[in-house]
Parts: C-alpha cells; structure tokens; sequence
C-alpha cells in the first residue's frame, strides 16, 4: 500500500464534502417556509421582517449567500444560530459529546454484538439456535426504533425500575468522579441498546451468511485438513473474509445510527444532537439544521474512507488495484 | 503382507440435501500399502474426491452427510476419531493437495505464514519466527526460487503453478506417512504439470510416503501409480496393478476411458480430405490486440499474428494459459478490437466493417466458448436459446422458426422436443451441443471454437468431437479450434499453429508440427505431455521447461521464448525472429535455430 491508495481515497473526500455543502444549503433555502417569520413572528411589520431579513444576510441572492456560507465553513465559521444568537459551532459543540457517546455506544455495541451472535448461528448452522437467532434478528429487524426505545422504558424503565426513564443523569447524581461515570452508563444503557438493536440485527444476519459462504470455501478446507483447529478455522481463517460485508456496510450504519439517534434523543431525553436538530427545524433555525447536516454527513464521509482502509486491509488484492 | 497404511472398507457416503438423500460412495474398498501409490480414477461425480474426504472427516457433519464403513489408518478407525484426533492426523500423519490452487489457499494470509501454520499447529513448542524458517525451507525444497524474498506476499502475487508448489510445501512439512493428491495439476499447464510432477514424485521418494492420487487424467496416473482403483457411480469397478489395467482393462468403463481418451502416442485416423477448391475463409493479418492493465501498462495479449483458414478445414490452435489464444479467438469475431492487423472473412475485411455491412459479416463467423454452465443463459429455455441469432438477424420466421430451431437440435443430437426446458435440465455436453446449435443457427461458413470440450469428462469429450467432426463434413464448416489440449488438437487439426506470449511460434501441417517439431517450445510441449502408458514411464526423454510464462506486460526483448529456452544465444534477445521457413526445416517456425530434434516426444507415428 500503498501511501497511494491512501492518499488517492483522501482526495476523494474534497469534491464529496463540497457537494454535500452545496446540496444541503439548496435544500433548506429551497424548502418552503420563511425563516423571518419564525424569527419576527406572525405579525410583525415590514420594516422589522426587512431589517431581520438584512441582519442574517438573508436579503442577497441564493448563490451569493451561498458563496459567503461556503467560505466561511471553509475557515471553520458554520454562522450564527438565528434563534440563540450564538456561534453555530459553539451550540453543536455543547451537544456534541453526548450524541457521540450514543452513537458511538451503539456502533461499537452493535458490532461486537452482531458479529458474535453471527458467529453463534453460523456454527449451528440450521440447528435450532441457527434458527433461534434468525428469527429474532428478523423481528428486530423489521421493529422500529421509537417503538422499541417506547417498549424498553415502559418494560425496563417503569415496570422494573431497573433504568431511568430520561436524561443522561440523575439530578442529584455526582459531578465528577466514578460515581458520574457510572451515573451517566446507567442512562445511556437503554437508549444504547434501542439505538443498537436494529444494527445488531444487520450485522448479525450479515456475518451469519458471510461466515457460512467463507466456511464452504475451498481454503477453509484447506485449513482443516492441516489440522487447523474448528474454531481458529473459523476465526483466523474464515471471520477475516465473512466480514468484509459488514465491513462495507459500516459507513451506511454510521449514517443509520446518527439518523436512529435523532429518534432515539427524543423518546429518551437525551440531550445531544437530535433533541437540537428537531428543535432548530421547528424553529426554522436553518443555521443550526445546515451545521448538524453537514457535521452528520462528513462523519459519513469519513467512515466510508475508513470502511475502504479497513477493507483494503482485510483483503491485500484491493491495494494492488 | 505387511498391514495397509490405509484401508477403506464398505465405505458409504450419503448427502441429505433437503429432501432427498444421494449416495455419493456407494460401498467402497481400497487398500494402499506402506509406500506404495494408488491411482484412484474417474470422471466428475464418480465418487473420488468425496471418498478421500469421507477417509479423513472433511465432509460436513451429520445431519448433512453420513459416512458408514471403515476406514483404518495404521490400524486407528478414522470414522471413529474424536476432533482432537482427526486435527491430529491431518497434516501430520495426512498431507493433503487440493485441485485448484487458485482458490485452496487464503487470499488474505501471506503465503509463507499458511505454510508456517500448517508446522506450527503441530508443534506449539515452536516459535513464529522457528516455524517461518522452516515453512522457507519446505518452500525451498519443492521449488520456489528465493522463498526468503517472498516473505511477505499473499497468493494472488504468485502463478497458479507456484500456489500449487505451496500447497505441497504444506502438505508434506510434516513428513506424513500419507500422501493425497486430488486433482494436483488439472488446473495447471502442460509444462507446469511436468514439473508439479516431479516435485511431487520426488517429495513421496523422500519421505518414503504413500500416496493417494485422484485424478481423471490417466496419463498422470500411468506416470505416477503402482496400482489404480477405477471409479464409477460411487463404486470402484475395477482394480489392478497400473501396467496390467492399461495393457488388459477389465471393465468397460475402464475401456472407455482408455479409449475416450485423446493420446498422443496413438496413430490418429486420417482427416477427411475436404474437397476442392478450398477456398480460403478466414485471414488474419499481422493481427495485434493490446489492452490497458491499470497500474501496470499495456498487457500484449495479441501482438502480430498472420493466420489462414480454408474452407472446411481445421486450424488448431494451442498454447498455455495467459498466451493469448482466447483473446485472439475474441478479437477475429471483433468481440475485443484490435489495436492494430486486419481480419479478412472471405476477402471482405471484417475489422474495417461497421452497421449492417459487419452484422452480415458476422453471421458468417460464430464462437463456442468454453464453460457450457456459463455461457447459456439459465433463464432461457434452449429453444429460444438457439432461436436467438434467428431473431437477431431479423430471419426467424423466414429461415423456418421452429422448425428451423428443432432442425438445429436434432442436428447435434439433442431431441427437438425439449426445447421448451431450461439450460439446467441437461449435463455438460448437452449443454454444449445446445452452444453449437446456437453457433450454426445463421449457417456460418466459420466456427470459433475457444476450448469448446475443456471443461467435459473424456467420454462426454469424446461424443462432442465426434459431433464436431461429422458437422465439419455434412456442413463444409471450417474451424478455427482453439485448446490448450496437444493431443485433442491433434485429433481434429488439418493445421496447427502454438502460440506463446501472443506469438505464433510455429505453424504447419499436423504432420509437420506433431512428428517434426523445430521450434523449442512446441519440443518441449510435447515432451511435457505425460503418455497414458506405464510401460514406457522414465523411458522418455523430457524437456523440462524451467520457470514459467513471463508477464505479457513486459514480454522478453528479441525472442519471446528465450527466457525459458536451453538453446538461447546472444542474439536472440536481439532479433526477433519471423515466422519462416529456415534452412533444414520444412514448415515456418519463429526460432533462429529451428532444428529437429530427436526428442522422445509422447508422439507415436500417425496414420
């Protein structure tokens, strides 16, 4: 490798980020509804609606608002939130560490997961726990987020008492300290797993059928009969390559999982990202909504150029390309 | 006697596919006795390989296979081991090399570590590092030039014959006291063959191992067995000592794959002499066709190749893998364009043609390729399969329909009522009869025939020749028949060209270039064929090719062939040679020192 096909792949990641921005910024200002008049209110006068719609720039042209907008993403400078009256970069950032506590929770969660109840059913090929495994995957497949973080609280939450219902801590729960780690682990517990339990399911039922097509192949036969043992045949020899699906699929679940966790922020309370996201639309705060979209979509970018650097990895021949 | 290493008694292999059961082994003995090597023979889905799988535990668990009978390795029931004991034996006691070493090694491990591992599960005493050294030196043993340079390459790096060098590496790292070798070199070249060969005939006298050879090529087995098990259905129908089975078959199906079986040291029956004039059909002039390999530079698959075809007559085409036959083959049908030459079809020139004028031309011209399975599509039925060029050409209803299509079926031997079934219902030949339908569907006057019977079971091969044969002299076709198969080609050719690394190398009759080859390449090809005749094992004379193809990327300056030819000179890395016919020699040949040569070829008189 191949520094150039690392460099090559990075490269790419400008022209998709540049789209992405331009894309975004016509979508909102395309979308019908007026942000003036979210901000003034129904009845202000003209002269008000004139001078608000001046102070954002929101007087000049489409293409020249979005040349200021895209240079000033360029220096780092996302705007200013119309409703807070603060920097857009500064709001995200305050809400920022709690969605990236979620979702990366849940990623890591769902894959640890997923591959291990894969490797289980493909080795039960057909057995009952194969069976077992499928089934449930499937349902939880097809569940959606909301009904099952709903179903989590008032099971897990209510009924039990065994996690609280909402927010990332207790009121009265330590600042700092281990005490606050665990304060903030025995929140994040059921809005993990709902956010979690449709990826497991993916990447279960991904690594099952790549583990049972990789155990058919000839070099897997190869490797039993050098008395390699069942279970390094299957995972230094077979996991390797029935993972590369799930692999592939890991910058679309980061995609997934940003999107889940907007569901997610909501029906738990959590305050991050979504909570901000759903509020800024209500309020036509297009700054707030065009920051997060780009933030959610260049972290797709680049899980997809890390999925390509892994894949390259796992399979030498994609380097030689 | 002395107790078998190996034993196999009563053995039955049954798999439960959902809702039915097939018996794959259907009562099987064999027997191999400490440093001996049985043959075991057959066509595809005789049972052979499952056999030798079933003796080793390698098939999948029950419920999805069931194995009953015995089989005793050193006096240990097999069938009755535990895991632990049958990872044990294997590798150990049991060196396997699989058929194709495209695919039996881990695209994502380096060569050198799956060798390494194969030593280090057997002895976890050893470090990486130790196991490493050693796997180097089994690497070094069975041939593989500078191994310790090759530290860190994965398999797609290396030639199939290299792969297959590493398979054996692993298999024989242990020194196990058995050997099986299923299918070791159908994958493989002729001259890569010879050599897996001998590697492997010298690493079994080394380790003094028995050794079990599957494989349907019996000329493999004359060279290599004391004695061969014949497979059937499931069942060995014959067994004998390996000179008296090729002198005195006892079973028929024994006779027909002696007999199916194209041989170089048999006289073949004359060809048909086509009458006159025999016009010539197709022409190729200086043809050449180079395409981009990203990142690497242009591959020159095709690079100035002149041949003739005569109207209802053979030209043969052979060389090795990666020589560019095919894309020759592609590249006069002007399904690849060429870089550069003409194509010539009747005097018209094809490559210059565009629109109507090349799809006239072209109906004149068609191809059957290689992979029945592949090349048939499996949604079709085969009646539209083969009414498909009809309706292209705009002439279905005109040249007849379904009476034209059922005429066409019946002409290669298929019923014409089963049209209306799928591609799927029919075997291997079948299926390539149904190609050939298709090929003369607009009656060409040329058939492009890319290694049309590679893929069939010598009987199956036997039919379609014959087929082949009986059209050329009720049609009047001419062929340009492309295989990598001398004896095959020798079989149908009245002319014959080698080509090596988008060459042609040498060219002339059948007689010419089969009993007075001159160029090095074509000696060396015939000498590498192993003769289906254990009596005369070691008693001809090879030409053992060194190293293997160059890369078409960056062919050798002057001569193609003089990287891996015992005669190269000075000059022959500076002139190349032209296709002539040089002092001494009575046909064209590419080499600046054509000479005949009294090899022991597999050649026996013709006629």
């Amino acid at each position: 490798m191949t520094r150039r096909y690392v460099l090559r792949r990075l490269a790419q990641v400008i022209p998709t980020t540049a789209a992405i921005l331009v894309l975004g910024f016509l979508l909102i200002h395309l979308a019908p509804g007026d942000p003036v008049l979210a901000l003034a209110g129904q009845n202000g006068d003209a002269e008000y609606y004139a001078f608000v719609r001046e102070k954002f720039g929101l007087d000049e042209s489409l293409p020249s608002q979005l040349a200021t907008y895209a240079g000033n993403v360029v220096r780092g400078d996302l705007g200013t939130s119309y409703v807070q009256g603060r920097p857009v970069s500064q709001v995200i950032g305050e809400r920022l560490p709690a969605t990236l506590l979620l979702t990366s929770t849940a990623l890591v969660v769902s894959t640890a997961v997923g591959i291990g109840v894969g490797v289980f059913a493909a080795t039960r090929r057909r057995r009952w726990p194969d069976v077992t495994v499928s089934l449930t995957t499937l349902t939880l497949y097809a569940a959606p987020v909301f009904l099952l973080g709903q179903l989590a609280i008032l099971l897990l939450a209510l009924r039990l008492g065994w996690f609280p219902v909402q927010g990332m801590t207790d009121a009265d729960g330590p600042a700092t300290g281990i005490g606050h780690v665990l304060d903030v682990a025995h929140h994040l517990a059921l809005p993990a797993l709902a956010l979690a339990s449709q990826e497991i399911a993916a990447v279960a039922r991904l690594s099952r059928i790549g583990l049972l097509d990789e155990l058919a192949r000839d070099h897997i036969r190869t490797a039993r009969a050098k008395g390699v043992s069942e279970r390094a045949v299957v995972l230094r020899h077979a996991l390797r390559r029935a993972l590369l699906p799930v692999v592939t699929v890991l910058g679309g679940r980061v995609g997934h999982l940003v999107a889940g966790a907007i569901v997610v922020e909501v029906v738990f309370g959590w305050p991050g990202l979504g909570r901000l996201l759903v509020t800024a639309m209500q309020n036509r705060d297009a700054p707030i909504v065009l920051g997060v979209f780009l933030l959610v979509a260049v972290t797709v970018v680049v899980a997809n150029l890390l999925t390509d650097l892994v894949y390259a990895f796992l399979d030498p021949r994609v380097r030689y390309r | 006697m002395s107790r078998p290493l190996l034993s196999v008694r009563g053995l039955v292999v049954e798999f439960r596919p959902r809702g039915g059961v097939v018996r794959a082994v259907d009562g099987v003995d064999l027997e191999v006795a400490t440093g001996e090597t049985l043959g075991v023979v057959g066509e595809s889905g005789s049972g052979k390989t499952v056999t030798m799988l079933a003796t080793l535990g390698l098939l999948p668990p029950p419920p999805y296979c069931t194995v009953t009978g015995e089989v005793l390795l050193s006096g240990r029931n097999v069938l009755a081991m535990s895991r632990r004991e049958l990872r044990d034996i294997r590798g150990r006691e049991v060196g396997m090399v699989f058929q194709d070493p495209m695919t039996s090694l881990h695209p994502s491990l380096r060569v050198v570590d799956q060798v390494a591992e194969a030593i280090l599960v057997h002895d976890r005493r050893l470090s990486r590092a130790q196991a490493r050294t050693r796997a180097l030196e089994q690497l070094e043993r069975v041939g593989v030039a500078h191994p310790a340079r090759r530290l860190r390459d994965y398999p797609h790096q290396w030639s199939g014959g290299m792969r297959q060098r590493a398979m054996l590496a692993m298999a024989i790292s242990n020194a196990p006291a058995l050997l099986v070798a299923d299918e070791p070199t159908t994958a493989l070249d002729v001259t890569i063959q010879a050599q897996i060969l001998d590697v492997l005939r010298t690493a079994r006298d080394e380790l003094g191992a028995s050794t079990v050879l599957i494989t349907h090529d019996l000329g493999v087995v004359a060279e290599l067995a004391d004695r061969v098990s014949v497979m059937q259905a499931g069942r060995v129908v014959e067994a004998a000592g390996v000179r008296q089975l090729f002198a005195a078959p006892e079973h028929r199906h024994t006779v027909t794959l002696l007999t199916a079986l194209p041989r170089l040291d048999r006289p073949v029956p004359a060809r048909p002499v086509a009458p006159l004039p025999r016009p010539e059909v197709l022409r190729t002039e200086d043809l050449v066709t180079h395409y981009p390999s990203p990142g690497r530079g242009v591959v020159h698959a095709v690079d100035g190749v002149s041949l003739t075809l005569a109207a209802g007559q053979t030209l043969g085409l052979v060389g090795e893998s990666g020589c560019g036959k095919s894309t020759l083959a592609r590249t006069v049908l002007r399904l690849v364009e060429p870089t550069s030459g003409r194509v010539l079809l009747r005097g018209e020139d094809l490559t210059a043609a565009t629109g109507r004028r090349l799809r006239r031309l072209r109906r004149s011209l068609s191809m059957v390729f290689q992979d029945p399975y592949a090349s048939l599509n499996p949604r079709m039925t085969i009646g539209e399969i083969v009414a498909q060029p009809l309706r292209i050409a705009g002439c279905y209803r005109s040249s007849g329909g379904q009476a034209r299509v059922a005429e066409l079926l019946d002409l290669v031997g298929l019923d014409p009522h089963t049209s209306g079934r799928l591609p799927a219902e029919f075997s291997g030949g079948q299926r390539q009869r149904i190609a050939i339908a298709r090929a003369l569907a607009l009656n060409p006057g040329v058939l492009v025939l890319d290694e049309p019977v590679s893929s069939l079971d010598v009987s199956i091969q036997a039919q379609v020749m014959t087929l082949l044969d009986r059209l050329q002299r009720e049609l009047g076709l001419a062929y340009l028949f492309i295989a990598h198969d001398l004896a095959l080609v020798r079989q149908i050719s009245d002319r014959v060209a080698v080509m090596y690394l988008g060459v042609i190398v040498e060219t002339g009759t059948r007689e010419q270039v089969y009993e007075r080859p001159v160029h090095p390449y074509t000696q060396s090809l015939l000498s590498a064929v192993p003769a289906p005749d254990p009596a005369r094992r070691g008693a001809r004379k090879r030409i053992p090719l060194t190293g293997e193809v160059p890369d078409p990327v960056a062919p050798p300056a002057g001569c193609r062939f003089r990287t891996r030819c015992w005669k190269a000179r000075d000059d022959c890395s500076q002139v190349v040679p032209e296709l002539v016919v040089r002092n001494g020699t009575d046909h064209p040949s590419a080499c600046l020192y054509p000479e005949r040569l009294d090899v022991q070829t597999a050649v026996g008189k013709l006629r």
